[in-house]
């Protein structure tokens, strides 16, 4: 599954691991999560995350270990957002730490893991 | 229990519908079943990303829920991840065709947020384990 550019799109990307981003409306998911009101699934920020760090080693990663992650605020269709993304390499992989906030400040979700 | 019904449980539906079955045996536990097929939409080269078996435990955890309100003759509402913690994701993730077979058990239970433990598992081998909190 690739989500950029259908559930999300990348606004503009900025040196430290900042993304600018807009939530896309009319991904299908939207008729399952939930039917006549648009969530954006929790699990699908995760990939987002997951994707923008992606972007960031220029390779493919996965999740190995999720330490914490807080959804601290529901994300919808249409939302502007901004993700910050730390990234530091381990012997196995790369250790994250991220958050995703709106322009208010507000913070969406916090994240503390392991991508290999 | 065991339930083809799932959709009568939990409020999520294609292409986002996570567990195909559910069996409640006691009071604080449940097993759920997702088959894996082609269409699925958490599919990375073939195989079901972390992402996909955390949906499927958040919905394992709905499901329960749900089916507690039922007994008690409530409606099954929205509910939400509050938190993932303490989630250790095996490097061989599950292909199209296999069953990913998840035990969950309630760690507590207070007001709507419900925290959970819960493991899955494909042909005996464990593939991701964590600790979730849900809002409903």
């Amino acid at each position: 599954m690739q989500i950029k550019d259908t559930l999300y799109k990348i606004e503009s990307q900025h040196d430290g691991g900042r993304f600018d981003i807009l939530m896309l409306d009319g991904h299908p998911v939207y008729e399952g999560h939930f039917p006549g009101q648009p969530i954006t699934p929790g699990v699908l920020t995760l990939a987002m995350v997951r994707e923008c760090a992606s972007i960031l080693v220029e390779k493919p990663l996965s999740y190995s270990t999720i330490k914490n992650c807080r959804f601290v605020a529901m994300v919808k269709p249409g939302e502007h957002l901004r993700l910050n993304l730390e990234l530091f390499a381990t012997d196995c992989g790369y250790q994250i730490n991220a958050n995703i906030t709106d322009h208010d400040d507000g913070l969406r979700l916090q994240l503390e893991g392991e991508l290999v | 229990m065991l339930t083809s019904d799932i959709m009568s449980l939990i409020p999520q539906r294609p292409p986002i519908l996570m567990v195909n079955r559910f069996e409640c045996g006691d009071e604080e536990a449940c097993n759920t079943e997702l088959d894996i097929r082609g269409d699925n939409m958490f599919l990375s080269n073939g195989h079901l990303t972390a992402e996909g078996i955390l949906e499927h435990i958040a919905q394992t955890a709905a499901a329960y829920i749900g089916y507690r309100r039922k007994l008690a003759g409530e409606e099954v509402n929205l509910g939400f991840i509050g938190d993932i913690k303490k989630c250790v994701i095996s490097k061989t993730m599950p292909t199209v065709g296999q069953t990913v077979k998840t035990s969950m058990r309630v760690v507590s239970q207070v007001g709507g947020i419900t925290m959970i433990a819960a493991e899955s598992k494909v042909d005996n081998e464990t593939i991701l384990s964590c600790r979730m909190k849900l809002a409903n």
